[in-house]
């Protein structure tokens, strides 16, 4: 089942946190990540993937640093304090929306 | 091909190993390597458009999140000009401007060491467990590069960096995958300060845990007398110094190494290339430049010159001469003044002194009783002058 690209791409901070929630990651761990715990529906884009990424590092809800792996540099993403926060408060946030789609969809 | 910034090359390293790692899925799934690359090019989608919009978010910095370097920098300056001040202002003895270059050169190549440390960090990683291995080793020869400086003799504070190294290398080696971010910044951080300060300070880590031994190498064997009495006299190749040839002769060629592979990365600024090949070069050279500077240890005399003055001040009346000053840096006799206070009352030129104040307020010598009775009680020079005025000024009304 395809989803709408838009939609994950709302979703996409709420998604990316909570990978980073247990381990620090790099970019391509983090598609390939998010793509298998979502039993291949949900696919994150490179072109929504950096953005995003850069936008929570710059605040401050993740940092990074460069770790050397067979010869060569990736950039691994760790969560920090105020981005578990953050994600608290996304899921509660979730909770609530998706509650109240699923009780108007019942109707 | 245009000029791309520091921020800019991270930003397309980054990228382009999303794709290498793409690649390397596809290959470990059976793709052939040409196969892979084309797919995870064409998976990737519009490069530049994705480098474009990521470079646009750090493209406005908020003025206020300057970089740390620059931070430092900008703090030194403004320290560096309040203690300038503050040193013009209480001058009391013409050594500001000495204090002053002391401070500014310490403080400037413990900036340096900190601003490098955080550029092998960032270039290794911080889960990267050589990156322990590498600022301490870096920290180390610098701090060792200071002892020569410093005083050419005193290694104990080098030894106790080491010590610390190893305390923190074992404990981190079990712990580095635990801590936290903030924690492995701190470490690397806190010991880089510990040891530039323990060698800038002469003051080794650990001596709140029993009074320092103070190891001297003395090849021309001279007896190490007075305010050296209580160190230990040792030879260039004793047991004592075998850490620090061995961390010198491992480390050397690893610290070179690392820094071989940094020239070779592509995605590090040339300037910061530059620096780091200069604060390398530094180091074994800078105790040879410095050591010039500080010949006779003139340098470190300069932050006792206030006290000495003091004692030439009470005792003789007057200011110390240069070849006082030389004396003091090659003997380290300022580090028992107590001493030099006492053979000063005793000396033959404070008679001399008294006898000319006594003449040219009564007319004639001090009695050697009433001598030997101002240095019993420490009487200063300006207070035999004050007290014999005040005794002329009553004897007239």
């Amino acid at each position: 089942m395809k989803i709408n690209k838009e939609l994950v791409k709302g979703s996409s901070d709420v998604l990316i946190l909570s990978v980073l929630k247990h381990n620090d990651l790099y970019g391509y761990k983090i598609t390939r990540d998010i793509q298998a715990l979502s039993n291949d529906i949900f696919t994150l884009g490179e072109g929504t993937l950096y953005p995003v990424l850069h936008k929570l590092e710059k605040q401050k809800l993740l940092t990074s640093y460069w770790q050397e792996v067979g010869g060569r540099r990736r950039k691994y993403y760790s969560i920090t304090i105020a981005g578990k926060k953050m994600l608290q408060e996304k899921k509660k946030e979730w909770k609530v929306f998706s509650s109240a789609v699923n009780a108007v969809i019942a109707i | 091909m245009p000029k791309r910034s520091y921020q800019d090359k991270l930003i397309l390293e980054e990228l382009e190993g999303h794709i290498e790692d793409a690649v390397e899925d596809l290959v470990h799934q059976g793709m052939d390597e040409k196969s892979a690359r084309k797919k995870a090019h064409s998976q990737f989608g519009n490069f530049e458009s994705i480098h474009e919009e990521v470079s646009a978010i750090h493209s406005h910095p908020s003025w206020i999140l300057l970089h740390p370097a620059t931070l430092c920098v900008v703090a030194y300056g403004f320290v560096s000009l309040v203690l300038f001040m503050w040193y013009v202002i209480t001058d009391v003895n013409g050594t500001a401007i000495e204090l002053f270059t002391l401070w500014w050169i310490f403080f400037g190549i413990g900036s340096v060491v900190l601003m490098v440390n955080r550029w092998i960090t960032e270039y290794l990683g911080l889960q990267s467990i050589q990156v322990i291995w590498t600022t301490f080793l870096f920290t180390f020869f610098a701090s060792l590069s200071l002892t020569v400086v410093l005083d050419i003799d005193n290694f104990e504070g080098s030894i106790h960096a080491l010590l610390l190294a190893a305390v923190l290398i074992i404990s981190s080696k079990l712990l580095w995958n635990k801590l936290t971010v903030r924690w492995k910044y701190i470490l690397i951080y806190g010991f880089t300060v510990a040891t530039i300060w323990s060698s800038a300070a002469e003051q080794p880590l650990f001596d709140f845990i029993g009074t320092a031994r103070c190891l001297f190498i003395t090849p021309d064997d001279i007896p190490l007398t007075g305010a050296l009495a209580y160190c230990k006299q040792i030879k260039p190749f004793s047991g004592y110094l075998i850490p620090i040839y061995l961390v010198m002769l491992i480390g050397a060629p690893y610290l070179f190494r690392f820094l071989w592979r940094y020239l070779q990365s592509t995605a590090t600024a040339r300037y910061r290339k530059m620096i780091l090949t200069a604060a390398f070069a530094a180091i074994p050279l800078f105790p040879f430049f410095l050591n010039d500077l500080n010949n006779y240890g003139q340098l470190d005399v300069v932050k006792w010159k206030p006290d000495i003055y003091e004692v030439y001040w009470e005792t003789l009346g007057r200011r110390p001469e240069e070849k006082d000053i030389l004396f003091y840096a090659q003997t380290r006799a300022y580090e028992n003044l107590d001493a030099v206070r006492e053979v000063l009352y005793n000396s033959k030129e404070r008679k001399i002194k008294i006898d000319l104040i006594y003449q040219e307020v009564l007319g004639r010598n001090a009695r050697k009783r009433q001598t030997q009775q101002y240095v019993e009680h420490r009487t200063s020079v300006d207070e035999i002058y004050n007290e014999l005025r005040l005794q002329v000024q009553n004897e007239s009304d």
